[in-house]
Order: C-alpha cells, then structure tokens, then sequence
C-alpha cells in the first residue's frame, strides 16, 4: 500500500538541483550519471566518515534495532491472538503480552527517531565537510583549469553533484534497517514453520522479479516525462523573458500554438509515466493477496494439525504485507548509489586537480617601495604550442602610466594577468619590484598590485561592502574613496546611500556607476601599482566625462598599466606600447609615435573610444566657441 | 528544483521524509491497535477468536486509506497555496487591451503626433510631462537626454506597452486606444536596445515579426544591420543556432540583429531606442546610411545619447526629467548655447588641443579607410 508515485522520482537521471536550461552550461553533457560500485570512490569517502565514528555507529545501531522492534510487533500481535484464543489463564497471559507490545512500540518509535537524526546529522556533517573542500580548492586552482571549464559544469559539481551524494546518504542507514527489516521477516517466517515460510517467501523472488522488468521501462518514461517538462517550462520561461519582443511582433497567438504543442506532449508523457508507476501496485497487490491465501489455506491447516497457532498465522498475514516496502527502498537506493558513486568520482576529480601555482617555500614578501614591473624576454600562450606572446621585453618605471595598444588578440590581456601571476610563463621572467612573481608570495603581490577589469564585478551586498570587499577599511575611507572617483554624488542620491543593497552583479545601478564603484574599491585597497583593463562597453557621455575625471584619481602617483581604449587616455600616458600579434612594435609616448605615421597613428585616427566620427566634410558645423580642429 | 519539473506526487519531493513520516504514523496505529485490543478484551471477554483475528486484519487493512488522507490533507494545503498564487496570476486584468469593437489602424499620412502627453509609472513619480511633437513619413525626430530622462518611456508609449496617464498620442488623427493593439503594432516598429534572442535559428529570429518572410527579405534586411557579412561567415549560416544554447553574439551583433529584426515587416512608423550604443562608430555610420535607404518613407523616431547618431534629424528635442527642454535642428540647438550645446562639445571635446599634424594624419587615414 505503499506510494508508488514516489517510484517516479527514481527516472531522475541528472542529480537533482538547480538546473540551467543551457546546454553549453548546466547539464552534465556526455558524463557519466551512474556508475557502478567502485571501492576507490567508496574508500576516499571513508576519509569523510573517520572525524565522525560514533554517528555512524550509532545511526546503523539504532536502525537495527528499529528493524527488530518492527518485526517484532506483528509477531506480538500474533501473540495476543493466540493467547486470547486459547487457554484460561487468557487474561492474564495478553497483559504480559500488550506490555510487551507496548514496550516494543515505544522502542520502535524511539530508535526510529534516533537513528532517523543521527544519520541526517552525519550526513549534513559530511556534506559540509565536501562542500568545505570543494569550495576551498576552488579558490587556489590555477585560472587555466577555470578556463578549460564551463561555469556551468563547475556549478554543476558544487551542487547537483553535492546534493547526490546528499540524498544517499541521508537514507543509506534507513534502507540497511529495511534490509535487516527483511532478513528478520525472512527468518522468523521460515523457523517458526518451515514449509509455510518457504510458500510464502516464494512471493518474494516473484516480486524482486517484477520489479527489475519494470525498472528500465519506467526509467526511460520517467525520463521523457522529466524532459517534456523541461522543454514545456522553458519555452513558457523564454515566451515570459521575451515579453516585450513577443507582444512587439505580435507573435502572441504563434507562439500560443508553440506552447500548445509542447504543453501537450507533455501531458502524454505525464500520463505515460503516471500510467507506468501506477502498473505496479495492482502487480503487488495480486502477488501479496495470493501469498495471503497461501498463508491461510496452508497456515489455517497446519493450525487445524496443531501444528502452529492462530496467532502466528495471523503474524504471517501481517508480515507478508510489509515485504514490499523493503524491496522497493532497496531498489531505489541502488540507483541512489549509482548516482552517488557518479558524484563521487566527479567530486574528487575536481579535489585532485593540483594547485599549480604557489608560494615557493622560501617566498619573500613584496614590500611596494619599488613599484617597477619588467618583462624579460617573456614567451607565453594559454596553449604552449601557440604562443600568444612572443620575446617581449618591456620596463614600467615607478609612477608611470603606461598604456597597452592593439588589435584583438595582440596579447594585451596576457601581459597584465601575467604581472599579477594568474599563469606562468614558459619563457623569460616578469618581474615586480625587480624580484620575479615567482619568488614572492602570492598574498604581497596581490596586496601590491591593484586589479580593475572590464567588467566590474559586484556582489550581493551594501555598496560600502562592495567597495571595502577584502580591505579592512574604515567607513571614512571608504567615502573618501568614493569622493575621490566622484561616485559620491550619486551614491548619496540613492535611498540608502552607502548602505543601499546591489542586486545580483550590481543590477540595480547603471553600468557607467557599477565602473566608479569598482574604481573605488580598487583605490581603497591603495596599491602601490594599478592595472586597468579599460571597459570598452558605450557608456553615456554623461557618466564618461565622469571616469574619464575618476581615472585621472586613480593614476595620481602609482605605477599604471592599462590597455587603453578612450583616446583621452592612450594620448596622456607616458609612454605607450603598441602590441601586434604577440610582439612589442612600437613603443613612446604619443608624439614621437605620432610622428612616426605607423601603426599607432593608424589606430588612433580610426579608432573611436568615448566618441565617434566629427563632423566636418561639409556638414553643419559649431559655430560657438572655437574648436581647435583647423585644417 | 528538478524535483519539482518530476510529475508531482503527494509527498514525492522529499523522497526519505514520507516513508519516515509514514512509519510513525505506522507507529500510531498500531498503539491504536493495541488499545482497541486491550479495550475489546476488557469489554468482550466472550470475543470469538475468529472475530478478533478479522479486526485485527481490518486495522491492518486501515493503515493505508488512513496514510492516503494525511497525503491528501498535505497536498490539499500545497495545492490551496499553489492554486491561490495561479489564481493571482490569471485573474490580472490587463489595463492596455483593445477597446470594444475597435476598428483596425488604417493610417493616411502616417502622421505620428504626441500631445501634451504626461506619463507615470507609479502615481506621484511622474516620468513624463507635457510632450509634444510631431512627424511625418520620410522626416526623422531625435531624442536626446541623460539616462533616466524618460527617452526609452516614450519609445515605450508609441506601441502601447503603456497607456499615458494624461494627453493623447495620436496616428493621422486617431487615438492610439481607439484602434486594435495588433493593427497598432503591425504598424509600429520598435528597435530595443538588446535585441532578446530566442533559442532558434538567426533566420527565425530575424523574422520574428513575419515568420513566413522570403529569404530576400531577410537578407535585405541583414545587409541593411550590416549583419549579413558576419552570419554568411559563420559555419552554420543563417541556419547556426543564437539564444541561450547557441552562438555567442557581441553586444554590437546583437543590436544589428535587433534592427535587422525590425526592419522585415515594414512598419510605417520605426522607433530605435538607443539601438546603436554598442555598435563601433564606423560601422554605425553604415548602419545608419543603409537605414536612411529603408526608412525613406517612414516616419522615424531615433532615441540616442550618442550625438552622431541624431545629429541629422529633422528636429530634436533633448529631454531632461521628462521634460522637453530643447527642440529645434541640430543647428538651432548649438546656436541656443544651452543643455545640447554643452553635451556636443563633451562629445567633441577630447579633441581639443588635437594638433594640427595630429588632425591631418586623421583626416588622411579616414579618407583612406572610406
């Protein structure tokens, strides 16, 4: 009489939790969702289990113990009948017995309980224990595992996988007391009389037989069914995100029929699968009801023989129903376990990758009195067979500004996460402070150099935490800070002020303000030397006036190096190095390379940073105030 | 959240809890099983042991339609929830719908005029205040003004996503609300900044608006965004997969699939809300002569912050807090020396102190790259 729509849950194929729709993220492409049992896998988990020895005894304890009391109420039962029938001490007799009983009841309850709480603390131990050291060697990865792997599959293993393992745990304990459950069934039903144990326990084998014919059926409908969801849920969620366009090209009553479509397959294959899971129960209900009438066709007879009492028939009648629960719990924690082991092996394949880039034993730690950066005949490429830099040598003298020009993929990128040692290169060294990245620790060479990227990239959060982030930070310095890049103004304008919760990725400020604020953090952390990866994103010309002033704040008396996109800061660096295809081919400040008509003057003339073309060639011109564009 | 796209079983999410859950009221019953018996035989001392055994097996039999209506009673409460939130949802009445027996747009001129249209999202926020312009096919109207001066609001208003709180907007005449929303639409072209790709094909997202358009239409179209070269070049052509699982597109690519998109069905009235932002200036300037080609007899709305993009507009107004505070010709707006005046020269103004070998060596390699 059990829930068979819970079996439903069983087609589950990905590890259940949060699932992106997007097959270059989210799904576990092409992996292996269930695996077969492997030691290994089974003995590195053992690790986890070690800190907590005296959980896991007593969880396993309790659910034994659980077991027994669980058989042994149907057996009491049977008991109290064959008392009350027979004897005239009868009364007497069924007191002790129901005391029995009653004692029996309360141990089940109370051990049920126990081993109940003991198992999910053990479990949410160990997962925390995971998740620790999941998170944890996430952070001290090299940058070049991160690259090679999608977000999604990342994602993917901190959490569906984690969770897998979750869910088999929390109910491994319980099925070991279901198996226990049925050794115990088994083996009061064949001592206490032989020959009908072995008639009745016969439905046993038939029922484990059912179900395996049943499994691969229902695992691919369950599966449809889970699909059919997805695809119908999707396109509901596109239809709804896409809202303005759809109403726009009045594709409402298309898409409508769209959806229609989908919507209904998947009620076919809804009512498919409800159809496969509800097959079972009238299949177990036959097989139960015949062993019933075995039971008491051969029981009732051997009772008649005096061969066995009333109430250990009834006892029987009792147990035989409990078979299948076991069975069924048995059968789903198998898959459970398949999944498990999956997750598992995914899991540590994650905790094996070796952490490539660290501290050298003997690393000393950057001070920042000299804020030099040099490249030394530098060779380097994401891929060692394709280098994306190729000799460069260059020198940033203290307080510099130095800008990065060239075309996509000229290797400007390269240099500065070289600088700041996110890869090593295979050539040549880059030294900070005139030591190599390599010899200093990598905490001094992060509190030395300040980073600010294209793409800001803010956490759910106060915007005063945002900017503080990993500095100590005072209040007053962190509107000093804001002051100083003019993003106080608009911070004070908002409800909150400094106070004001970002969304998720700063969503609820404008990309333009989302810069100034990633300007001020960086200028709070107050390195010695700043690296700036221009955002290259149009911003209105309102807020660029703004970082154009906010950045002239941030140079002020650090060593810069930034790729360069606006105009206005290319032309007031000192010197400038202009990158083509992995090589330095010019370098100077702006004038001299000007005058020399080559690459860079090309790309200045063409390229358009903050503004864009000017007028003239004929068009209408200003006529107020007097533009020094004379030819 | 898997668990919930599973077909909903009563109690099916927590796949342990049940089952425990279920055991305890297990428990329940049989103390309530024991009771009884200790009660019958109390009272019923004469009970025949055939009759005690059938009870017996009668409360056994009891466990399951009791456990059923616990379930029931659990997914009565979920559902009652979840169906009250459905119920939210569908009971919303939607405040732009088509009035009654509303005639279809049948426009003349094409004449598109706002009149004193005041507009509010939320009461007492006024967003708008006092617009009016108008134009005609074949002119241009430019609207300028710093984020959050109501620009995308009026794009907004022309298609009736919203309807103006005060004032009317009208199309040779006729209130926008007095004619059917499809006719309205058909006839009003909005570019939006980011164009939102649908999990298809680029053809069948470029021909969104008219998914039945010939091949010639759509090219034309893409060779109008300047997108055609790009998608000719990708491996899988127009037929390679953009949206959630396909193709990566650039923020400029994704702005010219947007125009690209709105130029197949031929509106007569075509609005581009800033729909050029992140496209690089040159290949801007031939977004915007190929559109000057296919907007010839339309009336064009063009939304930007960007001064080259309006420059050459018939007339433009510059926005400020919802208000127009500026109108006239690029011209007339430089001689006012006021809001626009300034927003030029900011523009313009890194090329200050551009020195004159500087300028020449510019002029000579645009000259050359055109």
């Amino acid at each position: 009489m059990s829930d068979f729509a819970m079996d439903r849950d069983m087609g589950a194929a990905p590890p259940p939790g949060p699932r992106k729709r997007n097959a270059n993220l989210g799904t576990a492409d092409g992996e292996e969702i269930f695996m077969s049992f492997d030691t290994r896998i089974v003995r590195r988990f053992s690790a986890f289990f070690k800190p907590h020895p005296w959980s896991l005894i007593g969880a396993l304890v309790a659910a034994i113990v659980s077991s027994f009391a669980s058989v042994l109420i149907p057996v009491m039962i049977g008991q109290v009948v064959t008392a009350a029938t027979s004897g005239t001490n009868r009364l007497h007799r069924v007191d002790m017995i129901i005391i029995g009983l009653i004692v029996a009841v309360i141990v089940f309850t109370i051990t049920q309980l126990v081993s109940q709480w003991l198992s999910t603390k053990l479990a949410q131990k160990v997962i925390f224990d995971v998740r620790r050291a999941m998170f944890e060697h996430f952070q001290t990865i090299a940058l070049s595992f991160m690259d090679k792997t999608h977000v999604g599959r990342i994602m993917s293993r901190l959490q569906g996988d984690v969770n897998a393992l979750q869910d088999f745990l929390e109910s491994t304990t319980s099925t070991i007391g279901d198996f226990v459950m049925l050794i115990g069934i088994v083996v009061y039903m064949l001592v206490l009389n032989w020959k009908l144990g072995l008639l009745t326990l016969m439905v046993l084998p038939a029922l484990i037989g059912i179900r395996a014919v049943w499994l691969p059926y229902s695992k691919i409908t369950f599966r449809r069914a889970r699909d059919a969801s997805s695809i119908a849920n999707g396109a509901l969620a596109e239809n709804i995100n896409g809202i303005r366009t759809v109403q726009e090209t009045r594709r409402e009553a298309m898409n409508f029929e769209l959806y229609e479509e989908k919507a209904r397959d998947n009620m076919k294959a809804q009512v498919d699968s409800a159809f496969l899971a509800g097959l079972m129960s009238p299949a177990v209900s036959i097989l139960t009801g015949v062993a019933m009438a075995v039971i008491i066709i051969v029981g009732g007879g051997e009772v008649l023989k005096g061969e066995l009492q009333v109430g250990a028939m009834v006892a029987y009648v009792i147990l035989v129903q409990r078979f299948f629960e076991p069975v069924r719990m048995l059968s789903m924690q198998y898959t459970a376990l398949q999944r498990a082991m999956a997750a598992g092996y995914r899991i540590f394949e994650v905790l094996d990758v070796s952490v490539s880039i660290k501290n050298k034993p003997d690393a000393i730690a950057l001070t920042g009195e000299d804020s030099t950066i040099e490249f030394d005949h530098v060779t380097f490429g994401y891929n060692p067979d394709r280098p994306v830099l190729k000799d460069v040598s260059l020198k940033v003298r203290p307080r510099q500004v130095v800008a990065l020009v060239g075309p996509t993929g000229s290797g400007k990128t390269s240099i500065i996460s070289l600088v700041r040692r996110f890869y090593e290169v295979d050539q040549g060294r880059v030294l900070v402070g005139g030591h190599d990245v390599r010899d200093v620790t990598l905490q001094s060479l992060g509190k030395t150099i300040g980073m600010v990227l294209q793409e800001p990239f803010l956490f759910t959060g106060t915007i005063e935490e945002n900017i503080r982030y990993a500095s100590n930070a005072t209040h007053e310095e962190v509107v000093a800070a804001a002051t100083a890049v003019r993003a106080h103004d608009f911070i004070m304008r908002l409800p909150k002020g400094y106070g004001t919760p970002l969304g998720q990725r700063g969503g609820n400020i404008s990309l333009g303000q989302r810069q100034l604020l990633s300007f001020a953090r960086a200028l709070v952390i107050n390195p010695q030397i700043l690296i700036l990866d221009e955002a290259t994103a149009n911003i209105d010309s309102f807020t660029e006036l703004e970082i154009q002033r906010a950045l002239k704040a941030l140079f002020a008396g650090r060593t810069c190096l930034v790729i360069a996109h606006r105009l206005a800061t290319v032309r007031d660096a000192d010197e400038i190095i202009v990158l083509q295809q992995g090589r330095i081919v010019e370098q100077g400040p702006h004038d001299a390379l000007m005058a020399k008509a080559g690459l860079y003057a090309n790309l200045y003339a063409s390229s358009h940073g903050s503004f864009d073309d000017l007028p003239g060639e004929g068009e209408d011109r200003a006529d107020k105030g007097a533009f020094a564009l004379q030819t | 959240m898997a668990e919930s796209q599973a077909p909903a079983a009563p109690g099916a999410p927590e796949k342990a809890e049940p089952n425990h859950g279920m055991r305890i009221f297990l428990i329940w019953i049989v103390l309530a099983l024991v009771a009884d018996l200790l009660i019958w035989f109390l009272w019923y001392p004469h009970l025949p042991p055939g009759r005690l055994t059938e009870f017996i097996l009668y409360l056994n039999i009891l466990q399951g339609p009791v456990r059923q209506v616990i379930m029931i009673v659990m997914s009565a409460a979920r559902a009652t929830t979840c169906g009250g939130r459905l119920f939210e949802i569908l009971d919303v009445v939607p405040t732009v719908a088509d009035k009654p027996n509303a005639p279809m747009l049948a426009p003349t001129g094409g004449v598109l005029r706002f009149e004193h249209v005041d507009f509010e999202y939320d009461p007492g926020a006024p967003v708008l205040t006092d617009i009016s312009f108008e134009i005609g096919k074949g002119k241009t109207l430019g609207i300028v003004g710093p984020p959050g001066s109501g620009k995308s609001t009026i794009a907004n208003l022309v298609p009736r996503f919203y309807d103006p709180t005060g004032g009317k907007i009208t199309i040779d005449g006729v209130d926008i609300r007095d004619v059917t929303l499809s006719s309205l639409r058909e006839y009003v072209g909005l570019v939006q900044q980011e164009a939102f790709l649908f999990d298809s094909t680029v053809t069948n997202n470029v021909a969104y608006a008219d998914p039945w358009a010939e091949d010639e239409r759509i090219v034309g179209a893409t060779k109008t965004a300047q997108l055609h070269e790009y998608i000719d070049h990708l491996p899988g052509g127009y037929g390679t997969r953009v949206g959630e699982r396909g193709v990566a597109l650039s923020g400029g690519q994704r702005q010219r699939m947007s125009i690209a998109r709105g130029v197949v069905p031929g509106p007569g009235i075509m609005i581009f809300d800033d729909s050029t932002a992140a496209i690089d200036a040159v290949t801007e300037k031939r977004v915007r002569d190929s559109l000057a080609e296919a907007t010839k007899a339309k009336a064009t709305i063009i939304i930007a912050h960007r001064l080259s993009s309006l420059m050459h507009a018939d007339e433009i107004i510059l926005l400020e807090e919802g208000r127009i505070v500026e109108r006239g010709t690029h011209a007339e707006l430089l001689a006012l020396g006021g809001e626009y005046f300034d927003l030029y020269s900011l523009q313009t103004r890194t090329e200050q102190g551009l020195s004159v070998a500087d300028a020449k060596i510019r002029r000579k390699v645009t000259e050359a790259a055109e």
